[in-house]
């Protein structure tokens, strides 16, 4: 990143401000690039780079899964683009771009075909999105359908009215039952069932 | 722990009262209520699903992360079945404990699976040397609810 930001092109512009974002990006909740799969799922990964060096033996797994696998990746992710670089004396490298411009890289170096393979698979689950530390597990664009609930959400509005305080209001409320209440329950029944 | 936990649960059960109707009317008039709430495409739904060990509250367009591996793939369209309550702008609906999963539709998509941000395990014994850091991650996978719907006599479903 340089000291002094060059804006003289939109390209050095857009570089500057993604490498500005990245740095302090550390928390967030779930988010998707484009509100992908509200219509249907759209494949955000574009291309797939690999580097990788014919005679160095750090390349060997990824030379095997280029041999081996890659042809059928190609065939199973039309959306996607490989491409194959050879360089000579390199180390090994995976270079996969999203629909949002981040580019993810990745270095099997002295790994084995499985790893590379893995590695791959991991590119292609990806939506290019940061990875960060999720404050909430949830979004919602619409959090409540019923209202949020208060205190005073279904208190009968003849509290606005009345003279405070008023005895009604007053009165201690509690699911036990006082023992004023069970005597004179007790006397109730008792004069109900009395016969006449 | 079966003395304990079970056996407690097996008188509940036994002693529960069971469900009567008192007013058929009454019922009656929720079910038509309900109905012609649910009927109406305009009116947004919401439900509360069990997914991945914990209960969401979701409605259309929602993104919810769970962790843990699964055998989903990217890109996948699923049926989330265990609803345990249907809600609208003036109705509640729950299940006991889960509502007709035939009457009831929650879908979603999996947008993503990426390896969720780390967390730092950190043990250390002041007195003596012992300090362990340990990186720890785990597979999230994000889904997408695309519909929360429900038909027409999703309450008698529910009633009988």
């Amino acid at each position: 990143m340089p000291a002094v930001y060059r804006v003289d092109r939109l390209k050095q512009l857009y570089t500057a401000a993604k490498s500005l974002n990245y740095g302090w990006r550390f928390e967030g909740v779930p988010t998707q690039p484009l509100n992908n799969g509200v219509t249907r799922y759209i494949p955000q990964l574009h291309r797939v780079t690999f580097y990788f060096c014919k005679q160095n033996e750090n390349s060997v797994g990824m030379r095997n899964f280029i041999a081996n696998r890659l042809i059928q990746y190609g065939s199973t992710h039309p959306s996607v683009v490989f491409y194959v670089q050879p360089i000579r004396n390199r180390s090994p490298q995976i270079v996969a771009e999203y629909g949002n411009g981040n580019t993810l890289k990745m270095y099997p170096t002295n790994k084995n075909m499985q790893d590379v393979e893995r590695d791959v698979n991991l590119l292609l689950q990806r939506s290019g999105e940061d990875i960060v530390k999720l404050v909430s597990c949830q979004t919602s664009k619409c959090p409540s359908i019923q209202g949020q609930w208060t205190p005073m959400t279904w208190q009968s509005t003849r509290m606005n009215v009345a003279e405070l305080p008023d005895k009604e209001f007053s009165r201690h409320k509690s699911s036990k039952m006082s023992a004023t209440e069970y005597v004179l329950q007790q006397a109730r029944q008792k004069q109900e069932n009395t016969p006449e | 722990m079966n003395r304990l936990f079970i056996r407690p649960l097996m008188f509940c059960r036994r002693f529960a009262t069971n469900p009567e109707v008192i007013n058929p009317n009454a019922q009656q008039e929720v079910a038509a209520t309900v109905s012609s709430e649910v009927s109406q495409p305009k009116n947004r739904l919401f439900a509360v699903v069990y997914v991945g060990g914990k209960q969401w509250k979701v409605t259309q367009d929602d993104l919810i992360v769970i962790f843990g591996n699964n055998p989903l793939k990217v890109g996948d369209e699923i049926k989330l079945e265990k609803v345990l309550m249907l809600g609208g702008k003036n109705f509640s609906l729950f299940g006991r404990p889960f509502l007709d999963r035939a009457k009831v539709h929650v879908d979603a998509v999996v947008v993503e699976k990426a390896p969720k941000y780390p967390e730092l395990l950190h043990y250390s014994n002041q007195h003596y040397l012992i300090r362990i850091e340990r990186w720890l991650s785990d597979m999230s996978t994000t889904l997408r609810v695309t519909k929360v719907r429900a038909d027409d006599d999703v309450f008698q479903a529910n009633t009988q």
